[in-house]
């Protein structure tokens, strides 16, 4: 069914940046001595750069082989450290972040879970032609579709989730936090060093769900 | 790395709240109840925005979103008929671009409930939105043409988004935690009378709606079967012989169940929650059987219908406990007319 090219051009723009900024991210976290989620953003690097080339055909970088390997990994890695977390402090934990920090493993695992399901089924996509609207257009009704809104739904609850969480770092937060004693970690006023930009890279999140959520819901 | 820093941010801010009338970026504590029930609701907008950018609602002509509005307009007032098919020949002509346009207002709706800076603008603007799309989207859900069973989805699924919005408006003061969800804001009466009004209205339309026919309900779950997953296929093929020819019985079965729900809420506390369980599952049943999840399988949907919202709308209404009182505390507790009213 044809489909606005426009739009896989939007979403793919909006992934080049996000893999940029992300890939800065981890040479200036290096470089400024702050704090970082190096897994994280390597992950969105990975399928930032992977979603560009599966909405524009012309910009892949890798074959689809290579990028399943690449996922495959990436979602062992995530399952691993979910599992080392969960043995290591329980389902419950002791303080409020502990759900925050178990459900990061976990929803990039599952993301690198959905970017493997995209490439099984052989997600090519729509912006392939010149016209305003692909003629080929996306796989719709492949694969199985209670899976495919099961990852949406996941994606979006993240997505959402993120958001919420989001104030925790605004300035005025993070030196209420200070004020408390328990923010060292965001604040730089205990051993660790503060993190580097929480709410751009919560944001990058949020664009990355709902970019892989689109890109679900073609195939419905 | 670790996420923390979360006790400190309430303890900080336990002083400030007494300011109240904060959704506020620099409050920020753990979801509670509430907050729960609104990061649903955006997460549903969410869900309606991404199914909105399916490649069948770009397209124009008889297979496109302005076909699937102009069909709302059927059976309803001339005037109502008239706004929808002049609204659905604007979508008609531009569908790519008013396409994108409701998809975007959607995801931006829920994200601006997901966000806390964004949480009252958002509320505001998903009513408005909503009343509009009850209007020239659902032509007014099917309860002016004689057509609308809430076992599919009538009075409009949309209208639930509506309600969901006034409901879970944040309370004047959030440490003033009332009998209810629902109650925050408008108070136990008013949200006892919304309760009242949307069950015992969901029993009269099953009772005067087309489905109440003997084949109604059969006729709606056979129309739903094409194209789904095999298993819902086959609990829909379960479902149609066990209705078969009883419609009317299905009818004032359902209008019964309503009537006990919606009375439910003024009974003792151990009563109101059995209510409300029955209503999830209620809306859980309508959901799967007489909704198939609103099409979301088969491509084409544009929303989850109006199950997954009354379930919400329950659990906005399970009776919370207040906390035992401590000496200490006896002077700042505000008076039991004031939590009943939900007033400061």
């Amino acid at each position: 069914m044809p489909h606005p090219t426009w739009l896989a051009y939007g979403f793919a723009v909006l992934m080049v940046l996000i893999s940029v900024y992300c890939i800065g991210r981890l040479v200036l976290a290096q470089h400024w001595g702050r704090s970082n989620h190096f897994d994280v953003n390597v992950s969105h690097v990975l399928m930032g750069a992977a979603m560009v080339g599966m909405l524009v055909p012309r910009w892949k970088v890798l074959p689809d082989g290579l990028w399943e390997l690449v996922f495959g990994v990436l979602a062992l890695y995530f399952f691993a450290t979910s599992t080392r977390f969960v043995m290591g402090h329980g389902f419950r934990g002791t303080d409020n972040g502990h759900f925050h920090h178990l459900s990061h493993n976990l929803i990039h695992m599952v993301m690198s879970c959905a970017m493997l399901y995209m490439y099984w089924l052989g997600m090519p996509i729509t912006a392939a032609t010149n016209s305003s609207t692909s003629m080929s257009g996306p796989p719709a009704g492949v694969g199985d579709p209670s899976l495919t809104l099961f990852l949406i739904a996941v994606l979006l609850a993240s997505a959402v989730w993120q958001l919420d969480s989001i104030s925790r770092f605004s300035p005025r937060s993070l030196a209420l936090s200070a004020v408390g004693g328990d923010a060292s970690h965001h604040t730089g006023a205990g051993d660790d060093p503060p993190w580097l930009a929480p709410r751009l890279e919560i944001s990058c999140h949020i664009a990355m769900c709902l970019t892989m959520g689109y890109m679900l819901v073609l195939m419905v | 790395m670790k996420y923390e820093g979360l006790s400190a941010v309430d303890t900080a801010t336990s002083l400030d709240e007494t300011t109240g009338e904060t959704s506020g970026v620099a409050h920020w504590r753990p979801p509670d109840g509430r907050r729960m029930l609104q990061l649903a609701l955006a997460a549903v907008w969410l869900l309606d925005g991404v199914l909105q950018l399916q490649p069948f609602f770009f397209t124009s002509g008889p297979n496109g979103l302005s076909a699937m509005l102009k069909g709302a307009a059927a059976g309803n007032p001339s005037f109502v008929a008239r706004s929808i098919t002049w609204n659905a020949s604007i979508v008609g002509h531009h569908a790519e671009v008013t396409n994108a346009a409701f998809a975007f207002i959607q995801i931006l709706l829920g994200f601006g409930i997901a966000w806390r800076a964004s949480l009252k603008p958002a509320l505001v603007i998903s009513i408005v939105w909503s009343l509009g799309v009850w209007w020239f989207g659902e032509g007014l859900g099917g309860v002016f043409n004689g057509n609308g069973s809430p076992l599919a989805g009538s009075p409009g699924a949309v209208l639930f988004y509506a309600l969901l919005a006034v409901l879970l408006w944040p309370p004047r003061r959030p440490d003033l935690r009332g009998p209810l969800v629902a109650a925050g804001r408008v108070g136990i009466v008013a949200a006892k009378v919304v309760w009242v009004v949307v069950w015992v209205g969901m029993g009269v339309l099953a009772l005067i709606g087309s489905a109440r026919s003997p084949e109604g309900v059969h006729d709606l779950i056979d129309g739903l079967k094409a194209g789904q997953p095999g298993w819902l296929a086959a609990l829909d093929r379960h479902a149609e012989s066990l209705v078969a020819h009883r419609g009317l019985t299905v009818a004032l079965v359902f209008a019964a169940l309503c009537v006990v729900v919606a009375l439910s809420a003024f009974l003792s506390v151990r009563a109101t929650r059995a209510g409300i369980v029955l209503a999830v599952l209620a809306a859980a049943a309508i959901w799967v059987v007489g909704q198939n999840f609103g099409l979301i399988f088969v491509g084409g949907a544009t929303d989850p219908n109006s199950g997954p919202l009354l379930i919400l709308l329950a659990l906005a209404y399970w009776p919370v406990l207040p906390p035992p009182v401590t000496p200490t505390e006896v002077r700042t507790v505000p008076s039991p007319l004031a939590v009943t009213f939900g007033r400061s």
